[in-house]
């Protein structure tokens, strides 16, 4: 019975390692964009 | 910009509803359902593992589906969509894949098996994984976007091979619950949690769609901006 709580938990671990970790990334990459993008939209407002 | 906005809406709301959901079918799962008789504890792994391959099939039509629009109307977004939801059906079937071998491991006393179930559903795993390396090579070239494309449909085919599998040939996997014929069929609180679960994972997908799909028009925004540049620098 306990051995099989383990097998439990660790599967519910896997699903949530994997949403948030897949968020996570997405977020990551989202804020270096949006750096980016401010990065040079301040580039061309100076320009102009 | 303004489908930017609409994608960041939509995730707001769908992330409440989610929100509201999940908590729901944890108490569901952990509180409200009774224990299966035979397997005990470990049983509960069905309602995150069902689920997990529903959203993954489901993932996997859209890529099909929206390869299918791309390829007749050359749309770049509809390529955009499809590959972003590659991405979480790979997400998805690896949940079902590990969530698997941890339940074979009490129930069958290995973790992996070739079994017809365990066997296309690792194959149409490696297939969307295939497909992500071949988008993500390929970039933004059109003639690579458009065999990407073809490639997805083609791997959709594995679909309805993993779901009627067990059907098909002699199996360890356990037959059909929901809609399995005669003898089968679950407690009415089991077959309560399973379609709470797996609407769940359905606002989950979308929830995560969103967000992705996010990052690709940010990223479409850069280049827009990047070609500006060059441009100017001309």
């Amino acid at each position: 019975m306990d051995s099989n709580l383990n097998f439990l938990f660790i599967s519910y671990m896997v699903i949530w390692v994997l949403i948030f970790g897949y968020m996570f990334s997405i977020s990551r990459r989202q804020n270096s964009l949006e750096k980016e993008i401010n990065q040079i939209e301040a580039t061309k407002k100076q320009t102009f | 910009m303004k489908k930017y906005f609409q994608l960041e809406k939509m995730q707001t709301m769908s992330g409440y509803l989610l929100l509201v959901l999940m908590s729901y079918n944890l108490y569901n799962i952990f509180i409200f359902v009774p224990t299966e008789k035979t397997m005990g504890i470990v049983q509960r792994i069905f309602y995150f593992h069902v689920p997990s391959g529903i959203a993954a099939f489901l993932a996997f039509f859209v890529v099909a589906g929206y390869s299918i629009a791309f390829l007749k109307t050359r749309n770049r977004w509809y390529d955009r969509v499809s590959f972003a939801s590659a991405e979480l059906g790979v997400l998805f079937s690896t949940g079902i894949l590990v969530t698997g071998m941890l339940w074979a491991k009490p129930a069958w006393n290995t973790y992996w098996s070739w079994d017809p179930r365990l066997t296309t559903m690792l194959i149409l795993w490696f297939i969307y994984v295939a497909y992500m390396m071949v988008r993500d090579f390929v970039g933004d070239d059109e003639r690579g976007a458009r065999f990407a494309a073809v490639f997805a449909i083609v791997g959709v085919v594995d679909v309805p091979i993993v779901y009627f599998s067990i059907r098909w040939w002699r199996t360890i996997h356990p037959q059909p619950v929901v809609m399995g014929g005669e003898g089968s069929g679950l407690h009415p609180d089991m077959t309560y949690t399973l379609m709470i679960s797996m609407l769940t994972f359905f606002v989950l997908y979308f929830y995560m769609l969103c967000a992705r799909l996010r990052l690709e028009k940010s990223r479409e925004r850069l280049n827009e901006l990047k070609k500006e540049a060059a441009l100017a620098d001309v």
